[in-house]
């Protein structure tokens, strides 16, 4: 089983970690008289950070790079995380690259750690 | 006609109990004069805060306020708005014989949260009224 991240819908060269986080806030139903609290579902979140290792030959990393520059004001990449290539196993989502930095040190690859955030609902086969 | 509140369980609830219509005047010399016109203590006021509650039920507050033409009609208030009160203070709260007619003080207040959540805001006052 091997997994890939792609960016809008081609693999990223080199990526060393990616996490995705999906949340849904609760809120806060507990009433007087109440000895327990209740909640129900509130706005779901979904937002992640990864490293990419700097790649000036692959046109997605560069590609991902240059997206903080833009001027866009929408969000129109899609980012998906294949958990396994051979069953179509992904999470997919439109999102916003909220931070990029470059890393550089002495004897190690530079790295570009990123930071995104899915706008809408994502969708994922597991 | 009086409009029956709907049944929900308040957040939040603050109890100001009714007073008589009193007068007082401080002259010169310091001496306070007080005075009672009335035999009766009104103008209670009970503030309550619905929170997340889902848009249905606010809804049906708002139809109790339309119901009382704006807070002329009185209101009957269900045991739930008293929820986590033991019988002693509920009844000074809610006389069982009732002695105040409780109807809107002012407009409900809805604050949307989320997508079929409200939270909502209602101020109603306990008066003394011909019967």
């Amino acid at each position: 089983m091997t997994a890939e991240v792609r960016w809008n819908n081609t693999k990223i060269a080199k990526i060393k970690d990616i996490s995705l986080d999906i949340a849904r806030n609760p809120l806060d139903t507990t009433a007087l008289g109440d000895t327990d609290e209740s909640a129900v579902y509130g706005v779901r979140s979904t937002s992640g950070s990864g490293t990419l290792l700097y790649d000036p030959l692959d046109p997605q990393t560069v590609d991902i790079m240059n997206t903080i520059l833009n001027d866009d004001y929408v969000a129109s990449d899609s980012l998906t995380i294949v958990l396994d290539t051979l069953n179509n196993k992904t999470i997919t989502g439109t999102v916003l690259l909220t931070s990029t930095q470059v890393g550089v040190s002495t004897g190690e690859a530079i790295s570009v750690p990123v930071q995104f955030k899915v706008v809408g609902k994502p969708t994922a086969s597991y | 006609m009086p409009v029956a509140f709907p049944s929900i369980k308040p957040a939040e609830r603050e109890y100001t109990p009714p007073s008589h219509p009193v007068t007082s005047v401080q002259s010169q010399n310091g001496v306070t004069t007080k005075r009672i016109w009335g035999s009766k203590a009104g103008n209670a006021e009970l503030s309550l805060q619905f929170r997340h509650i889902h848009t249905d039920k606010a809804a049906e507050i708002v139809q109790a306020w339309l119901a009382t033409n704006s807070g002329i009609d009185t209101l009957i208030l269900p045991s739930t708005l008293f929820s986590g009160v033991d019988s002693k203070l509920k009844e000074l709260m809610l006389p069982s014989v009732g002695a105040l007619s409780w109807t809107f003080a002012e407009r409900p207040t809805i604050s949307s949260v989320g997508p079929i959540w409200a939270t909502v805001n209602v101020r109603l006052i306990g008066e003394v009224r011909m019967r």
